[in-house]
């Protein structure tokens, strides 16, 4: 990417897809499959639908032939309304976690997180623009209420709180606000109801895409840029474009903010 | 095994059977048919007609060798309270006993007559039909068993055919005084009152959600739910007032609509197969969804109660002097010792009691052994009240040094309670005190451990997800 700065060396990634409707359907599952498919090819060849409690590569079996939907079912059949798995393929440093809810309420129980870890290079891609590549196909291919990428470490300085040996979360919740902004950042078709297409079409970002159900907006091209001051300066710009109001900020848990009205699902 | 009480419960209707004359000709389809569905074909709502029901007759012109005989009060009621939350006042309380009242003279020590039929107070039913078929338009008035639309804070029933909003100056002015009294004891223990209260839908949520699901799979009772509401009962040893709830379904359900709940499934053989698709489904045997029917249809009071009263056992405060076992060099046989050191650290350091193994323990849905999970402290505080944080507690003493440490047993344990969590979480929009909103939405795992936070993987997603707070143990 010719005149982008350098990309900072980073090695591990977070995706986030928080979807609109129930990450257990055969038709979620499949269109998610066909972004994994798509941009983890070699990775999806080995792919193992195993159960929360584990994350050994070496347990299961390959899904082979059998569609992810398929594999959910078998392995982590609803229970409650709700299921949860963990994805692993046919190497190690990329794994993905599922979590659904037949309610989809709270707005954060269907969720997909994918994973990356000491890899620098994904599926022969730079490991930021093969993150970008996921991130746009999952964000086309499923409906998706909300979703972010950025480093660990990116997280770790805008929600997470360790103290006198305690680490915990903070502003989460996305009945209450959105936790930040991040290096990409997905506003599904609630956002866009809420804060209205144009103003995140117009936000002063160096990436802005209408795609799928909602607006992408990136950042900067480097995930490992979080910490500089011009990625700095361009969140700032961002987020008072947006509307403070509508984001949680470490520096003012207790502020008040905004959240689109999340519904559960009338077919729950 | 079928408890006591609902024993009771069949004798009675076998009773109530001798003595009414016909046989319903029409039910809702509802649990009924999972439990029976292939001796019970189901009939639809529109082409059913009024039972044959005795005519209203007063006291002993009844004549019935098996009629109850009648007694002005029934035992144990007064304690009773139907609690509403949220509303005006964010809450609001009445005692039970004023459903008797409104037919004065004429209960028995089980059953009440009222007029057309008989009411049973301590299954909050009549034991026949209602020949009012009902509206449409207001499914609770479909369900002919119900007492006032199953909302007598707003209905009452004064002939037993027909809920009516408009009272008697004489009975609104006692619900008045009834209610005021209610209200006042409530307010003067509002922290009690709605422990109680969220006590009670804690022991009957569980059962109340596989009861929706499983009518929503038979297109049939939804008006039962849709509209009205259940009343649980939690009988708490040692309390001086049982606190009743009701939840308002009626928005969650309200999608489902009036239509679908009276289109009976008419064939048989796949009335039997949809029955058995949704059991499968549920994960439930046929004999217990007849027990939940049983309980559900009839007496969730009861279940509430039982549930109540095995999970909120009153707990006492820990004040013994806190005993250090004398912690060996390493090895597996010390690790109870070592387990126990540190779970009575984390409950003196957090004020929540450790869960005992054994009477008294509370359990949550979970993989171990009989489907449930019992953590390392309690998940409910005294008199039964909401959870103590509105979160787990689990305690992982370990003398590893990484996450990657932690055992699998260990893991499926945190991963029981993320799921309780979870659940708690996707229940709090159904709750409308806002404080308990919040304590529900904020649900989550405090793990206390030995070990460091886990750092990537599915745990390090559920730390950043809110859902575990990972701690250090109080050492």
């Amino acid at each position: 990417m010719e005149g982008n700065p350098p990309v900072s060396p980073i090695s591990d990634l977070i995706l986030k897809f928080y979807a609109t409707k129930p990450f257990s359907t055969p038709a979620m599952l499949g269109a998610l499959d066909g972004a994994l498919s798509r941009h983890l090819r070699d990775w999806r060849r080995g792919l193992r639908v195993l159960p929360e409690s584990q994350e050994d590569r070496d347990s299961g079996t390959p899904l082979g032939e059998l569609s992810l939907a398929d594999g959910l079912a078998r392995v982590a059949p609803m229970k409650f309304g709700m299921c949860g798995a963990n994805l692993v393929g046919a190497y190690d440093g990329v794994a993905a976690f599922l979590q659904c809810s037949r309610r989809g309420i709270p707005p954060e129980s269907n969720l997909l997180t994918v994973e990356v870890v000491d890899l620098d290079v994904v599926e022969g891609l730079p490991i930021a623009e093969w993150a970008r590549n996921l991130f746009t196909a999952v964000a086309e291919a499923v409906a998706l209420r909300y979703g972010q990428a950025r480093t660990r470490a990116e997280f770790d300085a805008k929600n997470m709180i360790r103290e006198r040996g305690s680490t915990r979360a903070v502003g989460v919740n996305l009945k209450r606000a959105l936790p930040g902004l991040y290096w990409l950042n997905f506003f599904g078709s609630e956002y866009l109801h809420l804060l209205g297409l144009e103003r995140l079409a117009t936000a002063p970002a160096p990436i802005v895409e209408r795609m799928g159900d909602g607006v992408l907006v990136g950042l900067g091209h480097d995930p490992g840029a979080w910490d500089t001051t011009e990625y700095r300066q361009v969140e700032e710009t961002v987020r008072s474009h947006i509307g403070r109001e509508y984001f949680f900020s470490k520096s003012d848990p207790e502020g008040l903010t905004k959240a689109p009205m999340f519904l559960a699902h009338a077919d729950a | 095994m079928i408890p006591h009480r609902l024993l009771s419960w069949r004798a009675l209707l076998l009773a109530a059977a001798a003595v009414l004359a016909a046989p319903a000709q029409a039910s809702l389809p509802g649990l009924d048919d999972l439990a029976t569905a292939s001796q019970a074909p189901t009939t639809s709502l529109q082409t059913a007609m009024p039972r044959e029901l005795p005519g209203p007759c007063e006291g002993d012109q009844c004549g019935e060798p098996d009629a109850p005989q009648p007694k002005t009060r029934v035992r144990g009621f007064e304690l009773d309270l139907y609690c509403r939350l949220g509303g005006e006042d964010g809450l609001s309380c009445r005692p039970r006993q004023v459903w008797l009242e409104e037919y004065g003279e004429g209960a028995s020590d089980r059953l009440v007559y009222a007029k057309a039929r008989y009411f049973d107070p301590e299954l909050g039913r009549f034991l026949s039909q209602d020949s009012y078929l009902g509206e449409l338009t207001e499914p609770p008035s479909l369900h002919r068993y119900l007492y006032a639309n199953d909302n007598p804070t707003r209905y009452v029933d004064p002939t037993g055919h027909m809920s009516d909003e408009k009272f008697s100056p004489e009975i609104n002015e006692q619900r008045e005084l009834k209610k005021k009294e209610a209200q006042a004891a409530c307010l003067a223990d509002l922290n009690g009152c709605l422990s109680r209260a969220m006590a009670a839908q804690e022991a009957g949520q569980r059962l109340m959600n596989r009861i929706t699901g499983t009518l929503k799979a038979i297109g049939g009772g939804l008006g039962v739910l849709g509209g009205g509401a259940l009343a649980m009962n939690a009988e708490i040893p040692g309390a001086p007032v049982a606190g009743l709830l009701i939840m308002e379904r009626s928005a969650e359900l309200a999608h489902s609509g009036t239509t679908q709940m009276v289109t009976a499934v008419p064939d048989e053989t796949r009335q039997e197969a949809v029955v058995q698709q949704k059991l499968e489904e549920l994960g439930l045997s046929r004999e217990e969804a007849a027990l939940i029917k049983a309980l559900g249809f009839t007496s969730i009071d009861a279940l509430g109660g039982a549930l109540g009263a095995r999970s909120l056992a009153p707990t006492t405060p820990s004040g013994k002097a806190l005993e250090t076992p004398q912690i060996g060099p390493m090895g597996r046989g010390n690790q109870k010792a070592y387990a126990d050191q540190a779970e009575e650290l984390v409950s003196e350091h957090t004020g929540v009691p450790r869960n005992p193994q054994g009477p008294g323990q509370q359990t949550i849905p979970g993989s171990g052994s009989g489907g449930t999970r019992v953590p390392d402290l309690k998940v409910r505080g005294p008199e039964g009240s909401v959870r103590l944080r509105g979160t787990v507690i689990e305690v992982k003493a370990s003398r590893g040094t990484s996450f990657g440490d932690l055992s699998d047993r260990s893991r499926k344990q945190l991963l029981d309670a993320v799921a309780y969590a979870r659940r708690l979480r996707a229940r709090a929009d159904m709750v409308k005190d806002g404080q308990t909103r919040t304590l529900l939405e904020n649900a989550r795992v405090e793990v206390f451990s030995d070990l460091p936070a886990p750092t990537s993987g599915k745990f390090a997603d559920l730390v950043e997800q809110g859902l575990i707070e990972w701690k250090a143990i109080p050492r």
